[in-house]
């Protein structure tokens, strides 16, 4: 298969199968790459970054926080934008890309609520409270719930595909209004700290800053490993059916 | 202090077991891959592909 294509049609027809090569090149490094990353961000997190004046150690939180909030951010994004391709393309790839980004954003979507929670009983002195930044990625959580127990009670097929494709492209309608309840509505969330557009000299001190980079970096490819990880899976196990089917047919004397 | 260490432990715990769970499905794979070539080798070459079908059987 040439990298380039030599046409826009060409291109939209063979990206799914471009980006599963790319993909299976990247498996075998990636997942080192994501288990170094996560201990140099967990060292940072231990040893090195400073504790919040305010907070304490609670603030410590923020670390996995916010990049599980981050990574859920761009699982749901992969889970849209494949949901579309497959709806156009009606290839399977495309399905695979969405189902098993689908799987692995809902594990990050339940780690940023478990997270939060955690964080918020010592400085909110509650678990929960029915904020909208809470609520509206609540709402999330069962949507891609929702999707996950389509996909796997219903008899696999391209009506199911359809349904889940259709289910992950209003999904992700969510995460916008997610990003932007803190703004459009008073909450008790905080509102943005990473930067602050009317303060330039505000936001985060610079060993804070680092720190979260770090672990946005390293959970975005925890995130990644595993979503190729599973795509990888899902692929083997297409064709192995396919095998098996061959297999009993030719056994069945069929030629 | 409690609460930091909670929440660390829980990502931590909630990372390995969907780790788990991928390695299961691994395994299961290789499993079923084995089983797949333990029946194509039993079942020998196919029709028009070796000897068997040269010797007209």
């Amino acid at each position: 298969m040439k990298w380039w294509p030599r046409s826009w049609r060409q291109f939209w027809s063979t990206l799914d199968g471009r980006t599963y090569h790319l993909m299976l090149s990247a498996r075998p490094w990636l997942g080192w790459l994501a288990v170094g990353s996560m201990v140099v961000v967990f060292a940072l997190v231990f040893w090195w970054v400073p504790l919040e004046a305010i907070q304490g150690y609670p603030q410590k939180i923020f670390y996995i926080h916010v990049p599980s909030a981050w990574v859920m951010y761009v699982a749901f994004a992969v889970v849209f934008g494949a949901s579309i391709l497959y709806l156009w393309k009606r290839s399977s790839l495309w399905d695979i890309f969405a189902r098993c980004a689908a799987e692995v954003g809902f594990l990050f979507t339940t780690l940023a609520l478990a997270t939060g929670m955690l964080w918020g009983k010592p400085i909110w002195g509650t678990y929960w409270t029915w904020d909208a930044r809470l609520t509206s990625t609540l709402i999330l959580w069962f949507i891609y719930g929702g999707y996950l127990l389509v996909r796997a009670f219903a008899r696999p097929g391209a009506d199911v595909a359809r349904l889940a494709a259709v289910i992950g492209i209003i999904g992700f309608l969510d995460v916008p209004i997610i990003h932007l309840s803190v703004l459009w509505w008073r909450t008790l969330h905080p509102q943005p700290v990473v930067m602050i557009v009317d303060d330039p000299g505000g936001g985060l001190p610079a060993s804070m800053l680092i720190t979260l980079l770090a672990s946005l970096l390293a959970v975005s490819l925890v995130f990644a490993w595993l979503w190729i990880q599973r795509v990888w899976q899902e692929r083997t196990a297409e064709n192995l059916a396919l095998l098996e089917a061959l297999l009993d047919r030719r056994e069945r004397g069929y030629r | 202090m409690i609460w930091y260490l909670a929440a660390y432990a829980m990502f931590w715990a909630m990372l390995f077991g969907y780790l788990m769970g991928v390695s299961g499905r691994q395994q299961r794979l290789v499993e079923r891959a084995e089983e797949l070539t333990r029946r194509l080798v039993d079942r020998g070459p196919g029709p028009g592909r070796g000897p068997a079908s040269e010797a007209g059987s």
